[in-house]
């Protein structure tokens, strides 16, 4: 660098280099001297030692990890502490309570329904950090949606929060070659987050199914999942598929982070729009080659 | 006459969610005379 400087009379600056020897970090800068007349004299090096700055800066990094950590600890225990305790309390009284009727309804309904919410908390969670074994079939897309509405309507049987579902088909098969448990899955939280941001006792979602020419050649599929009755802020939406960012507020709110994977992973992409009155996640798969 | 209804204490269980609020009334039942509201505006069952 001296004599780059020294050679053309040009500065060099900012040039940062660890040293081997102890691990300290430099920023070494190189200016010209010149004279009165403007002459060059020479060059000389600047040495600034960064090893503080560096250490700051890495302790900042993993007080933020572990702050970040805390945050997602503290959701995930706060999600699974109300399913365990309802859980805990039924199996406590089922004993004694077992005789009346009302205790085994409830016991059923309360129990299987938590119990639901625990293995979903927990598919979340490894789908965020795992990708898992995948399973190719070629199946029609129809099937698929039509497992997602049956397995809905059996969650849906708890009325505190009851759920309109409608589909739209396509009039013939669309074959995509994809793992069908994936993508029930990656549906099924598209469907539920929409659900869970519709106010209670309105939320209304829409399933549709229709063939798309690509862009590039070729067809596709795709898969809208839309509601008029969900409203999430803006701002919100802009950061649904950072899993990082929305496993801090909801675990629910994760699952289109999770959908997104899921879909990749079965070579299919996955985007969130917000038109005018309805808001609406777009799945779009290849279409399988017969 | 049946005395349950006016002997009872009442309790009003009020929680967003059906498990917590479930479970809360199965625990009191044989003690209180239980309503439960999913929200502070919602009806009571």
């Amino acid at each position: 660098m001296l004599f780059d400087t020294l050679k053309t009379g040009r500065a060099a600056g900012r040039h940062e280099i660890q040293l081997a020897l102890r691990g300290l970090w430099l920023e070494v800068s190189t200016y010209p001297v010149r004279g009165e007349d403007g002459a060059p004299l020479g060059a000389v090096l600047v040495f600034e030692d960064l090893t503080a700055q560096k250490e700051l800066l890495t302790q900042k990094r993993q007080v933020e990890q572990t702050q970040l950590l805390t945050r997602v600890v503290a959701r995930i225990a706060d999600e699974i502490k109300n399913p365990l305790v309802s859980i805990n309390t039924f199996i406590e009284l089922i004993g004694e309570r077992y005789d009346d009727p009302d205790f085994r309804r409830h016991f059923s309904s309360v129990v299987r329904r938590d119990v639901r919410r625990l293995v979903e908390v927990f598919e979340k969670l490894a789908g965020l950090v795992t990708e898992g074994e995948l399973n190719f079939t070629t199946v029609d897309v129809h099937t698929v949606v039509d497992d997602v509405v049956t397995a809905i309507e059996l969650v849906d049987e708890v009325p505190a929060r009851p759920l309109q579902l409608d589909v739209t088909r396509e009039t013939t098969p669309q074959v995509v070659k994809i793992d069908p448990a994936q993508l029930r899955k990656a549906l099924s939280y598209l469907i539920w987050y929409l659900a869970h941001n519709s106010p209670p006792d309105q939320a209304r979602v829409s399933v549709s199914v229709a063939r798309h020419a690509e862009r590039e050649g070729g067809e596709g599929v795709r898969i809208l999942v839309g509601s008029r009755t969900a409203v999430v802020p803006a701002e919100k939406l802009h950061r649904v598929f950072d899993p990082v960012q929305m496993v801090q507020e909801s675990l629910i709110d994760v699952g289109p982070a999770v959908s997104q994977r899921l879909v990749e992973a079965v070579g299919g992409q996955l985007a969130v729009r917000q038109g005018r009155h309805e808001l609406h996640f777009l799945v779009t798969l290849p279409l399988a080659s017969l | 006459m049946s005395t349950t209804a006016t002997t009872l204490g009442r309790v009003l269980v009020v929680d967003d969610e059906l498990g917590p609020r479930e479970s809360l009334r199965m625990l009191l039942k044989p003690s209180y005379a239980i309503q439960t509201a999913c929200a502070g505006s919602s009806r009571t069952s």
